[in-house]
């Protein structure tokens, strides 16, 4: 997809967060997607780094004019859980 | 005493493989069941529910589950339903399970749910098709939970769902996104039929506790809002859970909206 200024395309950072949500090799809902000036910068948890870097690729590709900067994390899972102990 | 691990929003798939199991290594000496709230996979790919089912593997105990609005996106449910149920797990959707948990009969009333948003904020049932389709999606399988509880003879009752009963668990998420992310409907049924403790997940950026009007636990166990593998849960022995004393809802079925006012009038059947 040839790449648009978000200048004129208002609409372009949600059309890039439907894109992460749609495209398997993510497939999240929950990314926030932001453009700043000539940077796109994506926020929110992932469940590995190859989806990480997955959500990088994609928004490269949409907006190959941008910079990406990927803020999304993949929580480390400690073991240890807590108990709650309900009435 | 019961112990109750749950876990949701798991997104399982090719690229999480070894992730997760090394978190369930000492689930079975903590916990007696394992409830899992939906999102069992990535994008409903059969495949990856067999890829979880490996990491499962090791958990020797009951699994109950539901399914997500992940789990069904590839169109594939019936076949991940059938692995799930070859593997051993209780997959419900509309329906419920009673376990022997140390003596105790534990039952499990499942449901996906879905959206329509919280009192005071919520879809109705009126206007375009696909609007009424929506909510009566989530009406159908309000009314299916409500069912499949009242139908337990136990002496525990929990209720499993992946969207949200009550607004306390989406604390976090955008308030654009409620009527997205569960409905009071959910909450109504739970209530109406009664239960010790109700679980959900789809909210990754919610709050784990809550609880409905009527007075029953509430909690998110998406992994990304436990920030664990799976959360535990324990109840001291039998209890009746008691539905909450609510009367009938009114019937609206037979109400007709006159275009040329606000009045309401009963329909002929009703009068």
């Amino acid at each position: 997809m040839a790449d648009q200024s978000s200048d004129r395309d208002p609409y372009l950072a949600e059309h890039l967060r439907e894109a992460l949500a749609q495209d398997p090799r993510v497939g999240e809902l929950g990314l926030d997607v932001e453009i700043v000036g000539e940077t796109v910068v994506l926020r929110g948890t992932l469940t590995s780094t190859e989806r990480q870097a997955a959500a990088s690729d994609i928004a490269h590709d949409l907006m190959p004019n941008h910079a990406v900067r990927n803020e999304t994390a993949v929580p480390d899972c400690p073991e240890a859980p807590q108990v709650e102990h309900l009435p | 005493m019961i112990r109750i691990a749950a876990m949701a929003d798991v997104h399982f798939g090719a690229d999480a493989v070894g992730t997760l199991r090394p978190h369930l290594t000492h689930l079975a000496e903590r916990a007696d069941l394992l409830l899992i709230a939906g999102d069992l996979t990535r994008v409903g790919d059969p495949a990856e529910a067999a890829l979880l089912l490996d990491e499962l593997c090791e958990v020797r105990v009951p699994i109950v589950a539901v399914l997500g609005n992940h789990d069904v996106h590839g169109g594939q449910v019936v076949s991940i339903v059938a692995a799930l149920s070859a593997a051993g797990v209780h997959v419900l959707e509309g329906d419920a399970v009673t376990l022997d948990v140390n003596g105790v009969c534990v039952g499990v009333a499942g449901a996906k749910g879905f959206g329509g948003g919280f009192m005071g904020a919520c879809a109705s049932d009126f206007g375009e098709p696909e609007m009424r389709a929506f909510i009566a999606h989530t009406k159908e399988r309000a009314a299916r939970l409500e069912t499949a509880l009242r139908g337990l003879d136990c002496d525990r009752r929990i209720a499993l769902l992946h969207y949200a009963p009550v607004p306390d668990t989406l604390c976090g998420e955008r308030l654009e996104l409620y009527p997205f992310l569960g409905s009071y409907l959910l909450a109504e049924a739970i209530d109406r039929a009664g239960a010790d403790l109700a679980l959900h997940g789809h909210a990754h950026a919610g709050s784990e506790r809550g609880v409905t009007a009527g007075g029953v636990p509430v909690r998110n166990v998406a992994q990304p809002v436990l920030r664990r593998a799976y959360a535990l849960y324990c109840f001291d022995g039998a209890r009746d859970s008691v539905p909450v004393d609510l009367p009938s809802p009114p019937d609206l079925a037979g109400w007709r909206y006159l275009a040329h006012g606000a009045a309401h009038e009963r329909s002929a059947r009703h009068s």
